[in-house]
Protein backbone atom coordinates (compact mmCIF):
# COMPACT_ATOMS: atom_id res chain seq x y z
CA UNK A 1 0.00 0.00 0.00
CA UNK A 2 1.21 3.42 -0.96
CA UNK A 3 1.91 6.12 1.83
CA UNK A 4 -0.65 8.55 2.06
CA UNK A 5 0.57 12.00 0.62
CA UNK A 6 -1.71 14.88 1.88
CA UNK A 7 -3.20 17.33 -0.85
CA UNK A 8 -3.94 20.92 0.03
CA UNK A 9 -5.26 22.79 -3.07
CA UNK A 10 -6.34 22.30 -5.91
CA UNK A 11 -5.71 24.37 -9.15
CA UNK A 12 -2.99 26.21 -10.94
CA UNK A 13 -3.83 29.95 -10.40
CA UNK A 14 -1.61 32.44 -8.47
CA UNK A 15 -4.61 32.31 -5.34
CA UNK A 16 -4.60 28.41 -5.83
CA UNK A 17 -1.18 28.54 -5.38
CA UNK A 18 -1.18 30.90 -2.48
CA UNK A 19 -3.36 28.83 -0.55
CA UNK A 20 -1.24 25.65 -0.95
CA UNK A 21 1.69 27.67 0.10
CA UNK A 22 -0.25 29.05 3.43
CA UNK A 23 -2.15 25.80 4.02
CA UNK A 24 1.13 23.01 3.97
CA UNK A 25 2.57 23.65 7.38
CA UNK A 26 6.18 22.55 5.68
CA UNK A 27 6.69 26.20 4.04
CA UNK A 28 7.19 29.12 6.06
CA UNK A 29 5.38 31.99 5.97
CA UNK A 30 7.07 35.08 5.30
CA UNK A 31 8.25 37.21 7.89
CA UNK A 32 7.58 41.23 6.42
CA UNK A 33 7.21 43.37 9.83
CA UNK A 34 8.43 43.10 13.44
CA UNK A 35 5.81 44.03 16.38
CA UNK A 36 7.16 43.65 20.11
CA UNK A 37 6.07 41.39 22.50
CA UNK A 38 4.88 44.34 24.37
CA UNK A 39 3.09 46.59 21.68
CA UNK A 40 0.96 43.24 20.72
CA UNK A 41 -0.26 42.18 24.02
CA UNK A 42 -1.26 45.79 24.24
CA UNK A 43 -3.44 45.70 20.65
CA UNK A 44 -5.28 42.32 22.08
CA UNK A 45 -5.95 44.29 25.52
CA UNK A 46 -6.08 40.45 27.39
CA UNK A 47 -3.52 41.66 29.97
CA UNK A 48 -1.67 44.37 30.60
CA UNK A 49 2.24 44.08 29.31
CA UNK A 50 4.69 42.14 31.67
CA UNK A 51 1.51 40.93 33.92
CA UNK A 52 1.15 37.45 34.66
CA UNK A 53 -0.96 34.95 32.68
CA UNK A 54 -3.93 34.34 35.10
CA UNK A 55 -5.09 31.02 35.47
CA UNK A 56 -8.72 28.49 35.17
CA UNK A 57 -7.04 26.01 36.91
CA UNK A 58 -3.45 24.83 38.86
CA UNK A 59 -0.80 23.58 36.41
CA UNK A 60 -1.24 20.05 34.82
CA UNK A 61 1.97 18.66 36.81
CA UNK A 62 0.32 19.43 40.08
CA UNK A 63 -3.20 17.94 39.28
CA UNK A 64 -3.90 14.54 39.48
CA UNK A 65 -5.36 13.74 35.77
CA UNK A 66 -6.95 10.32 35.80
CA UNK A 67 -5.09 7.47 33.87
CA UNK A 68 -6.27 7.69 30.36
CA UNK A 69 -3.98 6.60 27.03
CA UNK A 70 -4.98 9.67 24.93
CA UNK A 71 -3.14 11.77 27.51
CA UNK A 72 -0.08 10.18 26.94
CA UNK A 73 0.16 10.15 23.58
CA UNK A 74 -1.22 14.09 23.16
CA UNK A 75 1.28 16.27 24.66
CA UNK A 76 -0.64 19.41 25.99
CA UNK A 77 0.23 23.14 24.57
CA UNK A 78 2.46 25.56 26.70
CA UNK A 79 -1.15 27.41 27.71
CA UNK A 80 -2.47 24.39 28.69
CA UNK A 81 -0.11 23.35 30.83
CA UNK A 82 -0.05 26.38 32.77
CA UNK A 83 -3.94 26.34 33.05
CA UNK A 84 -4.38 29.57 31.21
CA UNK A 85 -7.17 31.34 30.41
CA UNK A 86 -9.34 30.83 26.92
CA UNK A 87 -9.06 34.21 25.47
CA UNK A 88 -9.30 35.12 21.42
CA UNK A 89 -7.76 37.31 18.61
CA UNK A 90 -10.03 38.19 15.50
CA UNK A 91 -9.03 38.56 12.23
CA UNK A 92 -11.22 40.87 9.54
CA UNK A 93 -10.02 40.32 5.97
CA UNK A 94 -11.45 43.15 3.11
CA UNK A 95 -12.68 41.63 -0.09
CA UNK A 96 -10.05 44.06 -1.68
CA UNK A 97 -6.88 41.91 -1.92
CA UNK A 98 -6.15 40.76 1.76
CA UNK A 99 -3.53 38.36 1.90
CA UNK A 100 -5.80 36.03 3.91
CA UNK A 101 -9.39 34.94 4.16
CA UNK A 102 -11.09 33.84 6.86
CA UNK A 103 -11.85 30.37 5.34
CA UNK A 104 -8.18 29.81 4.16
CA UNK A 105 -6.73 30.92 7.55
CA UNK A 106 -9.56 28.76 9.30
CA UNK A 107 -8.29 25.96 7.51
CA UNK A 108 -4.36 26.97 7.72
CA UNK A 109 -5.25 27.13 12.02
CA UNK A 110 -5.77 23.56 11.21
CA UNK A 111 -2.95 21.98 9.28
CA UNK A 112 -0.46 24.29 11.36
CA UNK A 113 -0.88 24.56 14.90
CA UNK A 114 -2.45 22.84 17.84
CA UNK A 115 -4.75 23.53 20.61
CA UNK A 116 -6.57 26.35 18.97
CA UNK A 117 -10.67 27.00 18.12
CA UNK A 118 -11.02 28.61 15.10
CA UNK A 119 -14.04 30.10 13.73
CA UNK A 120 -15.07 31.06 10.49
CA UNK A 121 -17.85 33.61 8.99
CA UNK A 122 -18.04 35.78 5.87
CA UNK A 123 -16.13 38.52 6.95
CA UNK A 124 -13.83 37.78 10.14
CA UNK A 125 -12.08 34.98 11.82
CA UNK A 126 -12.14 34.21 15.51
CA UNK A 127 -9.31 32.23 17.03
CA UNK A 128 -9.83 30.98 20.59
CA UNK A 129 -7.74 28.70 22.39
CA UNK A 130 -5.14 29.98 25.84
CA UNK A 131 -3.56 32.83 26.44
CA UNK A 132 0.08 32.10 25.81
CA UNK A 133 -0.88 29.89 22.59
CA UNK A 134 -3.21 33.12 21.31
CA UNK A 135 0.03 35.28 21.68
CA UNK A 136 2.21 33.33 19.53
CA UNK A 137 -0.51 32.61 17.12
CA UNK A 138 -0.95 36.12 16.41
CA UNK A 139 2.45 37.35 16.52
CA UNK A 140 3.24 34.85 13.83
CA UNK A 141 -0.15 35.59 11.71
CA UNK A 142 0.42 39.71 12.54
CA UNK A 143 4.38 39.47 11.41
CA UNK A 144 4.07 37.78 8.53
CA UNK A 145 2.80 37.58 4.54
CA UNK A 146 -0.48 36.65 5.82
CA UNK A 147 -1.44 40.04 6.95
CA UNK A 148 -1.47 43.69 5.77
CA UNK A 149 -1.92 46.28 8.22
CA UNK A 150 -4.65 48.11 5.76
CA UNK A 151 -6.65 45.34 4.22
CA UNK A 152 -6.23 42.89 7.54
CA UNK A 153 -7.49 44.55 11.25
CA UNK A 154 -7.62 42.87 14.77
CA UNK A 155 -10.97 43.26 15.64
CA UNK A 156 -13.00 42.27 19.00
CA UNK A 157 -15.68 43.20 18.01
CA UNK A 158 -18.09 45.72 14.88
CA UNK A 159 -16.41 43.63 12.66
CA UNK A 160 -18.06 45.23 9.94
CA UNK A 161 -16.36 46.72 6.87
CA UNK A 162 -14.68 43.93 5.10
CA UNK A 163 -17.10 44.60 2.30
CA UNK A 164 -16.82 48.59 1.96
CA UNK A 165 -15.21 50.34 -0.16
CA UNK A 166 -11.79 51.33 1.25
CA UNK A 167 -10.72 55.56 2.18
CA UNK A 168 -8.06 57.23 0.45
CA UNK A 169 -5.28 55.70 2.46
CA UNK A 170 -6.35 52.41 1.39
CA UNK A 171 -7.76 51.34 4.97
CA UNK A 172 -10.77 49.24 5.57
CA UNK A 173 -13.60 50.66 7.01
CA UNK A 174 -13.90 50.53 10.81
CA UNK A 175 -16.76 51.98 12.99
CA UNK A 176 -14.77 52.19 16.35
CA UNK A 177 -11.69 53.40 14.63
CA UNK A 178 -9.37 50.99 16.00
CA UNK A 179 -6.19 52.20 13.94
CA UNK A 180 -5.43 55.41 11.38
CA UNK A 181 -2.89 55.72 8.68
CA UNK A 182 -0.03 58.09 10.36
CA UNK A 183 0.67 60.17 6.74
CA UNK A 184 4.18 61.18 8.15
CA UNK A 185 5.57 58.07 8.84
CA UNK A 186 3.24 55.97 6.30
CA UNK A 187 2.36 53.44 8.40
CA UNK A 188 -0.96 52.30 10.21
CA UNK A 189 -1.26 52.43 13.95
CA UNK A 190 -3.70 50.86 16.28
CA UNK A 191 -5.09 53.82 18.88
CA UNK A 192 -7.35 51.40 20.20
CA UNK A 193 -6.64 47.95 21.60
CA UNK A 194 -8.85 45.25 19.30
CA UNK A 195 -11.89 45.81 22.02
CA UNK A 196 -11.67 49.37 21.33
CA UNK A 197 -10.42 50.53 24.53
CA UNK A 198 -7.98 53.28 23.51
CA UNK A 199 -3.88 52.56 24.22
CA UNK A 200 -2.08 55.19 26.46
CA UNK A 201 0.22 55.36 22.79
CA UNK A 202 -0.18 54.21 19.48
CA UNK A 203 1.13 50.99 18.24
CA UNK A 204 2.87 51.07 15.07
CA UNK A 205 1.97 47.63 13.04
CA UNK A 206 4.27 48.24 9.93
CA UNK A 207 3.83 49.76 6.69
CA UNK A 208 0.74 48.75 4.09
CA UNK A 209 1.68 46.40 0.76
CA UNK A 210 1.42 48.05 -2.27
CA UNK A 211 -1.54 47.04 -4.29
CA UNK A 212 0.43 44.67 -7.02
CA UNK A 213 2.33 43.11 -3.98
CA UNK A 214 -1.49 42.54 -2.33
CA UNK A 215 -2.54 40.91 -5.84
CA UNK A 216 0.51 38.55 -5.74
CA UNK A 217 0.43 37.37 -2.39
CA UNK A 218 -3.54 36.96 -1.86
CA UNK A 219 -5.59 33.63 -1.60
CA UNK A 220 -8.90 35.56 -3.19
CA UNK A 221 -10.67 35.02 -6.41
CA UNK A 222 -11.96 38.43 -7.87
CA UNK A 223 -13.74 39.18 -11.25
CA UNK A 224 -11.15 42.06 -11.89
CA UNK A 225 -8.17 39.79 -11.28
CA UNK A 226 -8.17 36.17 -11.47
CA UNK A 227 -11.60 34.96 -12.33
CA UNK A 228 -12.74 31.36 -10.24
CA UNK A 229 -13.49 30.39 -13.54
CA UNK A 230 -10.51 30.78 -15.07
CA UNK A 231 -8.79 28.21 -12.44
CA UNK A 232 -9.63 25.00 -14.89
CA UNK A 233 -8.49 22.07 -12.78
CA UNK A 234 -10.15 23.98 -9.63
CA UNK A 235 -13.16 24.01 -11.74
CA UNK A 236 -13.26 20.55 -12.57
CA UNK A 237 -12.32 19.35 -9.08
CA UNK A 238 -15.61 21.59 -8.05
CA UNK A 239 -17.54 20.03 -10.36
CA UNK A 240 -16.54 16.49 -9.51
CA UNK A 241 -17.30 16.79 -5.95
CA UNK A 242 -20.81 18.30 -7.00
CA UNK A 243 -21.01 15.35 -8.96
CA UNK A 244 -20.12 12.66 -7.15
CA UNK A 245 -22.18 13.05 -4.17
CA UNK A 246 -25.42 14.26 -6.45
CA UNK A 247 -25.06 10.74 -8.11
CA UNK A 248 -23.49 8.44 -5.26
CA UNK A 249 -24.42 10.21 -2.31
CA UNK A 250 -23.39 8.57 0.96
CA UNK A 251 -23.04 5.19 -0.85
CA UNK A 252 -19.74 4.14 -1.91
CA UNK A 253 -20.52 2.15 -4.16
CA UNK A 254 -22.05 4.38 -6.37
CA UNK A 255 -18.96 6.13 -7.07
CA UNK A 256 -17.19 3.05 -9.29
CA UNK A 257 -17.13 4.37 -12.92
CA UNK A 258 -17.84 8.05 -12.43
CA UNK B 1 -30.04 63.51 -17.51
CA UNK B 2 -27.87 63.02 -14.63
CA UNK B 3 -23.82 62.42 -14.66
CA UNK B 4 -22.91 60.35 -11.72
CA UNK B 5 -18.93 59.83 -10.92
CA UNK B 6 -18.47 56.80 -8.32
CA UNK B 7 -14.62 56.77 -7.21
CA UNK B 8 -13.24 53.43 -6.47
CA UNK B 9 -12.51 54.99 -2.41
CA UNK B 10 -14.57 56.55 -0.57
CA UNK B 11 -13.65 60.68 -0.62
CA UNK B 12 -12.37 62.38 2.63
CA UNK B 13 -13.13 65.92 3.53
CA UNK B 14 -10.40 67.69 1.98
CA UNK B 15 -10.62 65.99 -1.75
CA UNK B 16 -14.05 66.57 -1.87
CA UNK B 17 -13.65 70.17 -1.44
CA UNK B 18 -11.18 70.10 -4.29
CA UNK B 19 -13.49 68.20 -6.80
CA UNK B 20 -16.62 69.92 -5.87
CA UNK B 21 -14.90 73.39 -6.51
CA UNK B 22 -13.08 72.32 -9.89
CA UNK B 23 -16.93 70.83 -10.81
CA UNK B 24 -18.23 74.56 -10.09
CA UNK B 25 -15.38 75.95 -12.12
CA UNK B 26 -16.63 74.37 -15.35
CA UNK B 27 -19.72 76.45 -15.19
CA UNK B 28 -21.79 73.56 -16.51
CA UNK B 29 -23.82 72.79 -13.21
CA UNK B 30 -26.83 73.54 -12.16
CA UNK B 31 -27.09 70.86 -8.78
CA UNK B 32 -24.26 68.98 -6.72
CA UNK B 33 -25.38 65.73 -4.98
CA UNK B 34 -23.17 63.72 -2.27
CA UNK B 35 -24.21 60.27 -1.48
CA UNK B 36 -22.85 57.97 1.12
CA UNK B 37 -23.12 56.69 4.24
CA UNK B 38 -24.08 58.85 7.22
CA UNK B 39 -20.68 59.88 9.07
CA UNK B 40 -21.27 59.22 13.22
CA UNK B 41 -21.50 62.38 15.14
CA UNK B 42 -20.73 60.21 18.22
CA UNK B 43 -19.99 56.42 18.67
CA UNK B 44 -20.62 54.38 21.78
CA UNK B 45 -17.06 52.49 22.71
CA UNK B 46 -16.35 50.18 25.75
CA UNK B 47 -14.28 52.20 28.48
CA UNK B 48 -12.97 50.11 31.71
CA UNK B 49 -12.74 53.83 33.38
CA UNK B 50 -16.46 54.26 33.12
CA UNK B 51 -18.64 52.26 35.38
CA UNK B 52 -20.99 51.31 33.02
CA UNK B 53 -18.33 49.97 30.74
CA UNK B 54 -18.99 52.13 27.62
CA UNK B 55 -18.12 55.41 26.46
CA UNK B 56 -19.63 58.00 24.32
CA UNK B 57 -17.01 59.35 21.80
CA UNK B 58 -17.47 62.08 19.58
CA UNK B 59 -15.93 64.19 16.70
CA UNK B 60 -14.57 62.37 13.40
CA UNK B 61 -12.35 64.32 10.86
CA UNK B 62 -13.98 64.15 8.25
CA UNK B 63 -16.83 65.95 10.10
CA UNK B 64 -16.42 69.53 9.45
CA UNK B 65 -17.92 72.36 7.23
CA UNK B 66 -16.26 72.38 3.84
CA UNK B 67 -15.90 75.73 1.79
CA UNK B 68 -18.42 75.06 -1.65
CA UNK B 69 -18.07 77.78 -4.26
CA UNK B 70 -18.29 80.75 -2.10
CA UNK B 71 -20.04 79.45 0.94
CA UNK B 72 -19.57 76.70 3.46
CA UNK B 73 -21.61 73.41 3.83
CA UNK B 74 -21.43 71.18 6.35
CA UNK B 75 -20.39 67.45 5.32
CA UNK B 76 -22.62 65.35 6.93
CA UNK B 77 -21.74 61.83 4.82
CA UNK B 78 -18.66 60.11 3.88
CA UNK B 79 -18.80 60.48 -0.05
CA UNK B 80 -19.14 57.72 -2.06
CA UNK B 81 -21.00 59.33 -5.08
CA UNK B 82 -21.25 62.76 -6.33
CA UNK B 83 -24.45 63.38 -8.76
CA UNK B 84 -23.96 65.94 -11.05
CA UNK B 85 -27.54 67.44 -12.70
CA UNK B 86 -26.09 69.72 -15.91
CA UNK B 87 -27.66 72.62 -16.72
CA UNK B 88 -29.86 72.09 -19.48
CA UNK B 89 -28.94 72.95 -23.00
CA UNK B 90 -25.22 72.14 -21.68
CA UNK B 91 -22.90 69.82 -24.80
CA UNK B 92 -22.76 66.17 -22.86
CA UNK B 93 -20.11 65.10 -24.37
CA UNK B 94 -17.77 67.98 -23.98
CA UNK B 95 -19.26 67.81 -20.32
CA UNK B 96 -18.20 64.08 -19.77
CA UNK B 97 -15.09 64.87 -21.60
CA UNK B 98 -14.33 67.56 -19.14
CA UNK B 99 -15.55 65.86 -16.12
CA UNK B 100 -13.15 62.78 -17.07
CA UNK B 101 -9.91 65.04 -17.58
CA UNK B 102 -10.79 66.33 -13.82
CA UNK B 103 -11.29 63.25 -12.44
CA UNK B 104 -7.91 62.14 -13.59
CA UNK B 105 -5.82 64.47 -11.92
CA UNK B 106 -8.38 64.57 -8.31
CA UNK B 107 -9.53 60.65 -8.40
CA UNK B 108 -6.00 58.74 -8.81
CA UNK B 109 -7.40 55.86 -7.37
CA UNK B 110 -9.91 54.86 -10.13
CA UNK B 111 -13.62 56.21 -10.94
CA UNK B 112 -16.43 55.32 -12.79
CA UNK B 113 -18.61 57.67 -14.73
CA UNK B 114 -22.13 57.43 -15.99
CA UNK B 115 -25.06 58.71 -17.62
CA UNK B 116 -28.49 58.17 -16.70
CA UNK B 117 -31.13 59.41 -14.22
CA UNK B 118 -29.87 58.38 -10.28
CA UNK B 119 -32.94 60.75 -8.54
CA UNK B 120 -36.08 60.51 -8.28
CA UNK B 121 -38.53 61.95 -10.80
CA UNK B 122 -41.75 61.23 -9.51
CA UNK B 123 -42.70 60.27 -6.06
CA UNK B 124 -43.23 56.43 -5.11
CA UNK B 125 -45.81 54.76 -3.30
CA UNK B 126 -43.67 54.67 0.30
CA UNK B 127 -42.99 58.27 -0.32
CA UNK B 128 -46.64 59.09 -0.87
CA UNK B 129 -47.31 57.08 2.45
CA UNK B 130 -44.99 59.08 3.99
CA UNK B 131 -46.83 62.49 3.15
CA UNK B 132 -49.92 60.77 3.78
CA UNK B 133 -48.62 60.13 7.50
CA UNK B 134 -46.88 63.21 8.24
Amino acid sequence: MSTYVRQFYPGTSQSSINRRKYLDPKTKYEKLRSVSDEDLVRVLGHRKPGEAYKTVHPPLEEMKEPEDPIRKIVEPTPGTKAGDRIRFVQFTDSVYFSPMAPYVRTWAMYSRYRGLDPGVLSGRNPIEGRERDIEKVAKELVETEVFDPARTALRGYTVHGHALRLDENGLMFDAVRRYTFNKAKGVVEYVKDQLGVPLDKPVEIGVPLPENELKKRTVQFRIDHIKFVDDKPLLNYIHRNFELRCRSGFNPEGVKGI
Amino acid sequence: MEIEIFPRRLLSADRVEKILNSIIRLGMVENIILHGPKLPKYVVVPSREHPMGIRVETGHEDLRKIRFGSEEVELTVKVGRIIIQPIKGVDLDVFLERLKEMCNEQLPFGFDIRVGQFTKTQPTISDSMREYLL
